[in-house]
Order: C-alpha cells, then sequence, then structure tokens
C-alpha cells in the first residue's frame, strides 16, 4: 500500500485495508463528534465572564476551521508541517528548518473506536487510543499534513503507538531514558537530540546552521515569557482554568508569535482585574494530560464551586514554563541547552525517582495559594497513577487536600467523578470556614 | 437520598424525633415529600416551620432544600453521633466510601469505589437472590456457618456464577453467606487499612446492618467497630445537622 504522500511501499504489521476501510468509516462522525463537544465546552466558557482576548483562542481552537485551512495552504505551497506526539520533542528544532511543529495529542473521545477495532481491550489510555484512531480514521486535517511524526517514548503506550503509526506515516522514535539524574541518561538524551536534528538535515536536505537554530529558540523565549507573565496572573484567579489550559492547549499547533502576541494582548487585559470568582475553591489540577476538547474534569471542577489557578500537566503550564537557557549560542551550545530544557524540569511520571514532582507541585501550590490538589488519571496511565499515590503522601504531610480523579474520555462516568469533585470542594471550604 | 433507598429524620435540640426510610424511585420530589410530612407529624414539627436538608444521588430534585454531597453528610453525621470517630465508612446501595476526619471532626479525605461495586448493598441483594434468601437475613445466616467457602472473585457477575456453581456442590447456605460476607469485609477493611488515620471506626451505611460483615470486619481488624443505632440513617442525621447549622 502506498502512503498519502505516494512514497515507498510500507510493511504494514498492524494495518490491513479492512481495518482501514472501518477506520475510513468512522471518519465523519469523530469530526462530528469532536466539533460538537469543542462547540459546546466553548459555549459553556463563553456564558462565563471573561476576557475579550479569549475570542483569538476559540477561533484557533477549532482542530477544522482557520488553523487547519492556514496549514493547508502552507503545505500546498511547499512548506513542511512536523507532527510530535509528546512534549519532548522540542518544537523549536523542528521550526529551525521553517517547518511547522505540532502536537497532535488527542482528546477526541469518538477516535477511540477505531483504535479499539485493532487493539481490543489493550488497556491502553484513551490518549494513546484516540490519537491512533485519529490518524487510522484520517479525521483530523491538521494531522493528515503532517509528513513525518516525532514519537517519544516516555511509556508503553506512546512507545507502540509510534511502533504502530509506522504501518501509515513516517515516524522517528526518540528513545527516552527513564533515569536522568545520572550523566549516562543525560549523554543518551543529547544523542537523542542530535539524533534528530541529524534525520531531519538528511530529511530537508539542509545543514542546521546556528543562526536558524538561535532564531527559532529566540521566538519560544518569547513564548515562553508570555506564558510565565500569564501563570502570574492566572494565579489570582483573574481567569477561570478552563480558558487558561485553552490557551496553553493552543500551543500544540498555533503559530507561535501569533500566539505570543495574543498571549499579551490577553495579559494586558487581566492586568488589575480581581478574580472572577473570589469565594471558590482555588484548586491546582495535575496528573495525566487534559487535552482539548476533553474538558470533562476541569468543567466538573470549575461547575463544581472550584476554580483552576495553577497545574503541572504536560498539556498545560509546562508546555511553555520553563525557559531555554543557552549559555553558549553555537550550535552544540544550543542543543545540550534544549535537551536539558526538555528533560531535566520535566516533571512526568516516565521518570524515577522524580523527586522534582512533588517539589515541584508544593511550590505551585504555595507560590499560588491553592486551597487542595485535584489529580486527574486517565484511565491506563499506570505511571501517572502511581505517582498519585506518592503525591498524596507528600500533600498530606503537609495537611493539602487531595482528590485522586480516575476517568475515561467518555461521559459515562460524568455525575459519579461530578460528585466526587463536589464533595472535595465541600471539603475545601469547610476547612476554610472552621480554620478562619 | 440513595441509590436504593431514600431515608429521613427530623431532628430538633440535638435528637432525632423521627426516621423513617422508602425505596428511592425516578420521581422522587412527591414521595420524600409525603415522607418527610408523614414524620414531622410524628415529631410534632409543623410541617413547613423547619428547615430543610437534602443528601444523596437524588438530592437535586428537592428544589428548596439545603444541599450537600452524601460524603460530607457522611462525616457530619459520624461526628455528630459518636464525636471520637476518625474514620467512616459508608456500606450504601451502591457506593462504597471512606471517610477519615481529623482530631476537630473535619473531613480531611475520602475515598470511594469507583471501579466496582462488590461491597455494596446491591451486591448482597443480588447473591441473596441467588441464594433464594431474604437480603435482610444475610448477616444472621453467616452465622451459624461452620466454615466460610471461598469466593475467590470480587466481580458481581462471575461471583454469583460462583455461588450458583457451590449451590450445586451442596455446599449449605450459611457457609456461602458467610464466604460473601468475608468477601465483603475484605474490602472494607482494605479501604481502612489504605487511610492514613487512625482512631475510632465506624460503619454506617444499610450494609452495616449486616451483622456477619461486622463480625467479620471486626475479626479482620482485631478490634471493635461502632455500629450505630440506625447504620441507614448517618447520612440524613448528617443532612438534618447541617440544615441546624452546626458543623
Amino acid at each position: 500500500m502506498k502512503d498519502a504522500s505516494g512514497g515507498a511501499q510500507r510493511v504494514q504489521r498492524y494495518m490491513n485495508r479492512e481495518l482501514a476501510e472501518g477506520a475510513a468509516a468512522h471518519r465523519d462522525r469523530i469530526r462530528e463528534a469532536a466539533a460538537a463537544q469543542a462547540q459546546k465546552h466553548i459555549a459553556a466558557m463563553k456564558a462565563l465572564a471573561r476576557p475579550k482576548a479569549m475570542e483569538y483562542f476559540d477561533e484557533m481552537s477549532d482542530h477544522f476551521g482557520t488553523r487547519a485551512e492556514e496549514l493547508r495552504k502552507f503545505k500546498e505551497a511547499g512548506g513542511k508541517v512536523i507532527g510530535s506526539l509528546c512534549y519532548f520533542a522540542p518544537a523549536e528544532i523542528v521550526a529551525a528548518f521553517g517547518a511547522v511543529p505540532v502536537r497532535f495529542c488527542s482528546g477526541v473521545y469518538e477516535a477511540v473506536h477505531p483504535a479499539n477495532d485493532l487493539l481490543g481491550d489493550a488497556g491502553l489510555c484513551p490518549l494513546v487510543k484516540s490519537t491512533l484512531g485519529l490518524k487510522m480514521s484520517g479525521a483530523s486535517p491538521i494531522l493528515e499534513l503532517c509528513d513525518l511524526v516525532i514519537v517519544p517514548t516516555p511509556c508503553d503506550a506512546k512507545l507502540k503507538l509510534g511502533e504502530i503509526l509506522q504501518d501509515m506515516v513516517d515516524v522517528h522514535l526518540m528513545n527516552m531514558p527513564a533515569v536522568k539524574t545520572t550523566e549516562a541518561g543525560r549523554q543518551s538524551w543529547i544523542g537523542e537530540i542530535k539524533g534528530l536534528v541529524a534525520m531531519l538535515e538528511k530529511r530537508f536536505g539542509q545543514k542546521l546552521r546556528p543562526h536558524m537554530l538561535k532564531k527559532s529558540i529566540q521566538t519560544y523565549q518569547r513564548a515562553q515569557a508570555a506564558w510565565r507573565r500569564f501563570s502570574a496572573l492566572r494565579k489570582n484567579g483573574a481567569i477561570w482554568g478552563r480558558d487558561a489550559l485553552l490557551v496553553a492547549q493552543l500551543t500544540f499547533f498555533d503559530d507561535i508569535p501569533r500566539w505570543t502576541q495574543n498571549v499579551q494582548k490577553l495579559c494586558d487585559e487581566l492586568e488589575g482585574r480581581g478574580p472572577v470568582a473570589p469565594d471558590a475553591a482555588r484548586v491546582m489540577l495535575g496528573g495525566s494530560p487534559i487535552i482539548w476538547p476533553n474538558w470533562k474534569v476541569p468543567l466538573l471542577i470549575e461547575e463544581s464551586g472550584g476554580i483552576i489557578i495553577a497545574d503541572e500537566l504536560c498539556s498545560g503550564s509546562r508546555t511553555m514554563y520553563d525557559p531555554v537557557v543557552v549559555e553558549e549560542w553555537t550550535l552544540d551550545g544550543m542543543l545540550v541547552a534544549l535537551a536539558e530544557r526538555y528533560m531535566m524540569p520535566c516533571t512526568c511520571p516516565s521518570f524515577s525517582p522524580n523527586l522534582e514532582r512533588e517539589q515541584n507541585m508544593l511550590g505551585k501550590i504555595r507560590e499560588s495559594g491553592a486551597e487542595g490538589m485535584v489529580f486527574h488519571v486517565l484511565r491506563g496511565c499506570h505511571l501517572n497513577s502511581l505517582d498519585a499515590t506518592k503525591a498524596s503522601r507528600t500533600l498530606r504531610e503537609q495537611r493539602i487536600p487531595m482528590l485522586k480523579v480516575e476517568s475515561e474520555y467518555d461521559e459515562g462516568d460524568l455525575e459519579q467523578v461530578r460528585t466526587r469533585v463536589e464533595a472535595f470542594i465541600e471539603m475545601i471550604k469547610a476547612r476554610r470556614e472552621s480554620s478562619g | 437520598m440513595g441509590a436504593l433507598w431514600t431515608k429521613a429524620v427530623v431532628m430538633d435540640c440535638g435528637k432525632v424525633l423521627a426516621s423513617g426510610a422508602i425505596r428511592s424511585s425516578m420521581k422522587p420530589a412527591g414521595p420524600v415529600g409525603e415522607l418527610v410530612a408523614a414524620l414531622s407529624g410524628k415529631a410534632g414539627v409543623i410541617s413547613g416551620s423547619a428547615k430543610l436538608s437534602a443528601t444523596g444521588v437524588g438530592r437535586k430534585n428537592m428544589a428548596g432544600a439545603a444541599q450537600l454531597t452524601d460524603i460530607m453528610a457522611f462525616s457530619k453525621g459520624a461526628r455528630f453521633i459518636h464525636p471520637a470517630t476518625r474514620i467512616v465508612v459508608d456500606l450504601g446501595g451502591q457506593g462504597v466510601r471512606l471517610m477519615e476526619l481529623d482530631q476537630d471532626g473535619m473531613m480531611s479525605n475520602f475515598t470511594t469505589n469507583d471501579k466496582c461495586s462488590t461491597g455494596t448493598g446491591c451486591f448482597l441483594d443480588i447473591m441473596a437472590a441467588a441464594l433464594g434468601v431474604d437480603p435482610a437475613h444475610m448477616g444472621i445466616a453467616s452465622q451459624a456457618a461452620k466454615e466460610p467457602a471461598v469466593i475467590n472473585t470480587s466481580c458481581t457477575v462471575f461471583a454469583e456464577s460462583e455461588v450458583v456453581t457451590l449451590v450445586a456442590k451442596k455446599r449449605p447456605k450459611e457457609e456461602i453467606i458467610a464466604g460473601l460476607n468475608g468477601m465483603v469485609a475484605k474490602r472494607v477493611v482494605a479501604m481502612i487499612n489504605s487511610a492514613s488515620t487512625k482512631g475510632d471506626i465506624m460503619l454506617a451505611g444499610g450494609v452495616a446492618m449486616n451483622v456477619g460483615v461486622v463480625a467479620a470486619v471486626e475479626k479482620e481488624l482485631k478490634r471493635k467497630v461502632i455500629i450505630p443505632l440506625e447504620p441507614n440513617m448517618v447520612g440524613a442525621i448528617g443532612a438534618a445537622v447541617s440544615a441546624g447549622g452546626a458543623k
């Protein structure tokens, strides 16, 4: 079978014609469901007090709208769109070649069905199933523009997802070390970063020059600075957490300089504003990634009398919070700085001992004045489920309440989870009254 | 307003004056109103003059009543009944919940069974039906058992077929029931052991009226647990306490 770009024969170890046809039959339903889910959430978000500058992010959040069209034209004019499946693939490197990096971890519930047809009940998390189903069905216009997908391998599910995707698209795997505290781990990751550069150089037929990478890093540094300004305003409760998470989410596929401008505009509007919900329980959100339009948990928290004022999600704060710190603007210096930025501060549960995760949680809770933490675990995400145990111990020692919420993408457990979230918020407020 | 039963209490000056329960229904407002009116009459409270507070899954159907979650209601009810309670486990119709209270009686943590129905009233009802026994006799019946049967699986569906197999093998019913009660107790004890709070433990909810489960829990824990006079009323009492303005 030829791939979409008419390239060489692909060896298919998982896919076959029947599966491909079955998945394609899901395409329209997935698109409709994704659009309906997104519209429902946007309507709910618009119903509350929010800055006017959010309109830009509402528009760009549409997987089938403006941004998809821009990228289609970009590609038609000869541009390259490169996908990645995790936070760990440095977007700066892809962008340095003039290509557009997009991250397409999927939050679309309907897309899990084609993946279930292929895998049966493999016990994988819905994020991985949904992402696979999205590619199998061809439902995402942006994903279909990708000539190549970079897949870091922080967990078993992503590793095998990268393997299966090779039946459908070119894949470059990046081997993640699980222990990053050793020199061997660090060197191995630097090797992966350099390997990514070498692969892209070959693919694009172009050497990576220092000035190209420097310009790209600086573009992202401006975005990171904007996000940190936003985070400081956000912790005052001037904006709903569901809006803040949408802003972070758009770093997945938006034009980064334009995103930066719009975040600054949003900050200008928020500057000096008081909290949108002064009595709400101030919640920090952590755990498994929350990917648009799977807004179930943020909406539940904020509909139950809470407000998310900080997060430690790789789909939220972690995307842009940490700056790239370059000591020497040589090619080697920049690549080492990128390798360190994407690995060292990262609190992904794929690492051990991962002490920085608890420190980071406690630090963020103290700095933001959060009164409790909701730790979200996607069913099947064993690493986050295990880290939740550790987190609950750490937080308990500090007398900070924590609620572990295990959930799927579908809304079958919505009311069950709602009861628990409501009880958690009630508990926070009761504690506040008794101590005040 | 639980998954299977709706319970109500009338309280005044820190005393329970009347209590009662009806089966939960799809349209609860009418029947619940009648229950409250009947209990008010029994207690000599002028209907409509008292504060009304609702809890449980059906609470949002009660317009005009103050609301709190069942989790909060159980912690308040347990604290009211026995102020030294540090852990209260609600063994309800469709859920098992554990609430931890701090020294001041404030809830500090809770866990729920969000994946599995084992240990709930529903589970025991289904097993009672499979055995042809009145669910209310599941506790007493197990006390005659010489040796509890071993039930290997905790999934309701699989456990039911295991029970049917044991019946076919002519295993005495009381031993099967003792096995089931023991299995429920094991789950409850595992929840209690995973809580970091230590201190007085209360069992509440309808299943706490099952003496077989309670005995098995006490045996596993090697300590006594507190069983309120009306274990199924703890949530309702918590709601009433909250309506009265107590923390």
